[in-house]
């Protein structure tokens, strides 16, 4: 130690000094590293840190209601209380199995309170622990009056429970509109992400997520349209789900609760129609199967859609079970199937006025053409007898559409033609195409000759007896009723085809429901003058729809009854009504369907009947009219009007018939509808 | 050893002794209470998730570790420096009683980490050890016995080596890293020849390389082999001394193991940002993700480093590198060699405390069990800081004095 004793210890300084700069170099190399980590990489590290200890849970909204014009509440929602267990508070130190036990017990004195058996056993507690830690677990759905009343006033509040509202549908008025309405279900919402797979409860959190465009951590069940304008306006009713940021410590409990957005309601729907005379017209409709349509015959809107057989709603709520699933669908009435928009039948001779308008106008016929019926029309192999076998001899169109002779129109479809003839006449009624009221629809069937190729099993093209049957609504050509009733639009409207409207208001947007015209068919002014005094006759005291017996009502109406073969063999008929009124200046249009019953002029005029009623509720004539009631109807007494092809009545015919494939096409043959598996109204 | 002879090391005849108040290292008085206020602060955040007693934690700081540490920095102040070199044999020889005492089953008390490190349940030996080797050495390289240079250089070596290997036996290999610092300052400062220091940094290089390899190697053979080099390896390497140095090395790898603890400390600094989060709002700490074993004494920079921001810890950075200047300064002006070697052991020693510990919790080095001085909670250890200081402030005070 010589060197350092010197006078001043110069050395032993110098290298104290060098020791000590050394030094304080190094901490300033850890500044410059806890610069690096605090300041550049600050980023990442919150990245990090949220990834860890955020999760995004989502906040369902209210959804909205659906309303009818007149502010009646169609499906409204109402809260459904429950009762959760929160894990956080009842966390317990040690195993994990300890929090399971005592989150167990927890249960069961709610169960005591309440007074119902706990849902929850040890093995749904482990799951939720494992995949849903931080969210509160649901031991109670569902809490009566009373138990929610003993829960809430239970003198000493149970620690980690609490009360929680979820939102449930409910449709106030039952059945009313319920193929309209659709229903929402609980399901799985679609935006929601994956949750965090913790597979092992011992893994304390999720780590780095691989996915990490996760919107929302948990899965949460949401209400969702499941059909009707609920599904179709799902996106105006269904709102914005909000959001809240749960933290959540090193064990994955939940420690705070941020709000990240609030949910936003939904928006209302308003329909056009009528919740009275929806009423009406289900009532008029009763147990039978078959639609009834209102239209409003100057702006197009749908005023009433009945279907019948219906459903009541509240099965659907708070959730279909598969049970009442499989005996809706099962049933053999088919009261799932919408029959008013998704119904195909036969259209029958309603269709008249449109072919005797069509071959006016195309010049095919004129007022005066007259055609000679002998038991119906039996030329070039084609035979279709009028019905009841009735001979009209020499009739002109005015006659031919008041005692609905089958000669005279299949005359007219001939004379027409079918390809750019008859069939674009239909095509300009919205035949074969789906009307667009905002919720499903059939098209029915508009046939061609490639359409009949592909959907018969001979694979033969189109013939003149296949337009002698699509000419008295028959054969292959098959509508909804509410295609029927865009026709009854129609002529109501001189030949301009209206948008029908079904939704008024979607939300805080006004929908576009004032008068439409999509479509104008070339009928001419005299024609339909023509044809509305057979409509206006035929409702008439002396008419084939006189059975509707309101004379004060200014009424045009035409009957039909299309045929059908079901499966059993035997003959039916499908009761057709169209009709609008007052005939002068039309506020209305109707459509009546009444599937496998007696010939439009009762059944359906009946219905018909009973809806006018409750719009006209002054029109009822005195009780003294000799009106037959429903009950007394007398099949026979109907003046024929309809149609079905004569080879059942000569066994020659029929074998000469089949030989030439005379083109009658049965109506059990084949598709006849849409594509909608439940449509369909023949063959059941 | 004659005072005669300790006299002959002053530069200049001793003049008139300056006021007391005046001869006080009084920027390194104020470093060291700023940094217990922070300490304190930052355990009372670090401790508020806790619950019970623990919750309480910074209250035992308050009293009566720091009133203790307070006392013993009197107590060692207020003695001649000369006086603790000399009586440094018998420190020495009763700190290594207790290092012994320490690995005996039933007397000393094992810590969670499966290493013997405490007496009478709370006592660290390997504290007073720090003391007892740094008035050791000063005493030995100080000139207090009449040795060779070889003669003190070896005797320097052994005595830092005897208290370095009992501690790796408790084991805690991060707390014989102040013995070694302390020994290589004092020896480098003491002044030996330039190979003989070579040959130091060369042997402590190649120590912590065997040290390293002996891990990391052994991960690259294929497994066959590395099993039977890891089977004779691990009878000297500690399980979570190998988890800690490959968690360095691959800080991906086990993220929610042996890694935990240095990912979770880096997010938490980095988390802090700049401003940092607030005091008693981080919530690394809060929410459990740091354990709250460890985040009030290892990892309270961690703490600190996410409430505060880089702010907050630079300024703890800067309090530091102030202590540790006055340090050196009380050394620089010191007239003799021993208080200059007592200031150069003190100071190694606490700034190996401080890199270390703050680099682990930046990720710069492997996680080594080693606290905060002044700020980690702990009683021994601000007992010992304190004292360490105290002879420092005993050079100060004292230096100026001739020899007792």
């Amino acid at each position: 130690m010589k060197r350092s004793t010197g006078t001043s210890a110069l050395w032993p300084r110098l290298r104290l000094a060098a020791l000590g700069a050394a030094m304080l170099g190094a901490l300033a190399f850890l500044l410059l590293r806890l610069h690096d980590v605090q300041v550049r990489d600050r980023d990442r590290y919150l990245g990090e840190q949220s990834e860890m200890t955020l999760r995004r849970v989502r906040l369902p909204s209210t959804r909205g209601r659906i309303l009818d014009r007149n502010g009646a509440v169609l499906a409204d929602n109402r809260p459904r209380y429950g009762a959760a267990l929160y894990l956080d508070e009842l966390r317990a130190p040690g195993r994990w199995s300890n929090t399971v036990e005592k989150v167990f017990a927890r249960a069961w004195d709610l169960s005591l309170v309440v007074g119902r058996k706990p849902e929850l056993d040890r093995d749904a507690i482990w799951r939720h622990l494992r995949q849903r830690r931080p969210i509160p677990l649901v031991a109670y759905r569902n809490l009566s009056p009373d138990e929610l009343a003993r829960l809430a006033e239970w003198p000493e509040p149970l620690a980690g429970v609490d009360i929680v509202v979820e939102q449930d549908r409910v449709y106030p008025f039952g059945d009313l509109a319920c193929h309209v309405i659709g229903y929402a279900g609980r399901d799985i919402n679609p935006d929601r992400a994956a949750p965090p797979d913790t597979a092992d409860a011992d893994a304390a959190e999720a780590g780095p997520d691989e996915s990490g465009a996760a919107a929302f951590d948990y899965a949460t069940h949401e209400l969702l349209g499941r059909g009707g304008v609920e599904k179709a306006f799902d996106g105006v009713l269904a709102g914005r789900g909000g959001a809240e940021v749960l933290r959540i410590d090193v064990l994955g409990y939940k420690r705070e609760t941020y709000p990240a957005a609030d949910p936003v309601q939904g928006g209302d729907v308003v329909l056009s129609i009528d919740a009275g005379l929806q009423r009406a017209a289900e009532r008029a409709l009763g147990d039978r199967r078959g639609a009834a349509i209102v239209l409003d015959a100057r702006n197009g809107q749908v005023l009433a859609l009945a279907s019948s057989p219906r459903y009541d709603l509240s099965r659907f709520v708070p959730s279909l079970s598969s049970a009442t699933w499989r005996e809706l669908n099962e049933d053999p009435e088919r009261p799932l199937l919408h029959r008013a928009l998704s119904g195909a039948y036969p259209a029958g001779s309603v269709v008249k006025p449109a072919v005797a308008l069509a071959a006016l106008g195309a010049g095919a016929i004129r007022p005066d053409t007259e055609f000679v019926c002998e038991r119906g029309f039996h030329r070039n192999g084609i035979h279709l007898r009028c019905s009841h076998g009735a001979s009209h001899g020499r009739i002109a169109v005015e006659r031919a559409l008041a005692v609905s002779c089958n000669a005279f129109f299949v005359e007219c479809g001939l004379a027409l033609g079918w390809e750019r003839g008859l069939r674009d006449a239909y095509a300009a009624l919205g035949f074969g195409a789906a009307p667009a009221l905002g919720i499903p629809a059939s098209a029915g069937i508009l046939p061609d000759s490639a359409w009949k190729k592909a959907h018969t099993r001979d694979r033969v093209p189109w013939t003149p007896g296949d337009t002698a049957n699509a000419s008295i609504g028959q054969g292959m050509l098959s509508v909804t009723p509410m295609q029927i009733a865009l026709l009854a639009l129609a002529l109501a409207n001189d030949g301009d085809v209206l948008a029908p409207h079904l939704v008024l208001r979607a939300g805080d947007v006004p929908a576009k429901a004032d008068r439409q015209v999509v479509d104008h068919v070339a009928w001419r002014p005299a024609d339909l003058e023509i044809v509305r005094r057979g409509m206006v006759d035929a409702a008439g005291a002396h008419g084939t729809a006189r059975r509707i017996g309101l004379p004060s009502l200014r009424l045009a109406a035409k009957t039909g009854t299309a045929e059908f073969d079901a499966r059993d063999g035997r003959e039916h008929q499908h009761a057709w009504i169209i009709a609008y009124e007052p005939w002068d200046a039309p506020e209305r249009a109707y459509a009546i369907l009444a599937e496998d019953s007696d010939a439009g002029g009762t059944t359906a005029a009946y219905i018909l009947r009973d809806i006018l009623l409750h719009i006209h509720p002054d029109a009822a004539p005195d009780e003294s009219s000799d009106i037959p009631s429903p009950s007394t109807s007398a099949p026979e007494e109907e003046p024929a009007p309809d149609a079905k092809a004569a080879e059942e009545e000569d066994p020659a015919a029929e074998a000469e018939a089949a030989e030439e494939d005379s083109g009658r096409i049965r109506a059990d043959e084949g598709p006849r509808d849409g594509g909608e598996p439940l449509a369909g109204g023949n063959g059941l | 050893m004659g005072s005669d002879r300790l006299a002959a090391v002053y530069d200049d005849p001793p003049a008139a002794p300056r006021p007391w108040w005046l001869r006080v290292n009084w920027p390194m008085v104020l470093c060291a209470a700023a940094l217990l206020a922070v300490g304190v602060l930052f355990i009372r955040s670090a401790c508020s998730v806790r619950v019970g007693r623990a919750h309480e934690l910074w209250r035992q700081m308050l009293w009566p570790w720091i009133p203790l540490g307070v006392a013993a920095h009197l107590v060692v102040a207020a003695v001649d420096y000369r006086r603790w070199t000399e009586w440094a044999w018998a420190i020495y020889l009763f700190a290594l009683v207790l290092l012994v005492l320490v690995l005996i089953p039933g007397i000393g008390t094992t810590s969670n980490m499966g290493a013997r490190r405490w007496l009478f349940g709370r006592f660290q030996p390997s504290e007073g050890a720090k003391f007892a080797l740094v008035a050791a050495l000063a005493f030995v390289l100080g000139g207090g016995m009449a040795l060779g240079e070889r003669a003190k250089l070896w005797l320097s070596l052994g005595l830092a080596a005897v208290p370095a290997a009992l501690i790796l036996l408790e084991p805690d290999l991060g707390t014989t890293l102040p013995f070694v610092a302390a020994a290589l300052a004092m020896v480098f400062v003491a002044g030996c020849a330039k190979r003989t220091l070579l040959a130091l940094v060369l042997a402590a290089a190649l120590g912590a390389s065997a040290f390293l390899g002996a891990i990391l190697l052994p991960e690259k053979l294929p497994p066959e082999r590395r099993a039977k080099v890891e089977a004779v390896t691990g009878r000297f390497l500690h399980r979570h001394w190998k988890d800690r140095v490959l968690v360095f090395a691959h800080p991906e790898r086990d993220l929610q193991g042996a890694g935990w603890n240095a990912w979770q400390s880096k997010i938490a600094v980095g988390s802090g940002g700049e401003r940092g989060k607030g005091y008693m709002k981080g919530t690394q700490n809060a929410l459990g993700y740091l354990p709250v074993s460890v985040s009030s004494s290892d990892f309270i920079f961690s703490v600190i480093a996410e409430e505060t921001g880089f702010r907050g810890s630079a300024a703890v950075l800067g309090l530091f590198a102030l202590l540790l200047a006055s340090v050196a300064w009380t050394g620089l002006r010191c007239r003799d060699e021993a208080g200059r070697l007592v200031c150069t052991g003190v100071g190694a020693i606490l700034f190996t405390h401080v890199f270390v510990n703050v680099a682990m919790t930046i990720g710069v080095m492997p996680i080594t069990g080693i606290p905060l001085p002044l700020v980690s909670y702990g009683g021994t250890f601000a007992i010992s800081t304190l004292a360490l200081l105290g002879l420092v402030q005993s050079v100060s005070l004292h230096g100026e004095e001739p020899a007792p």
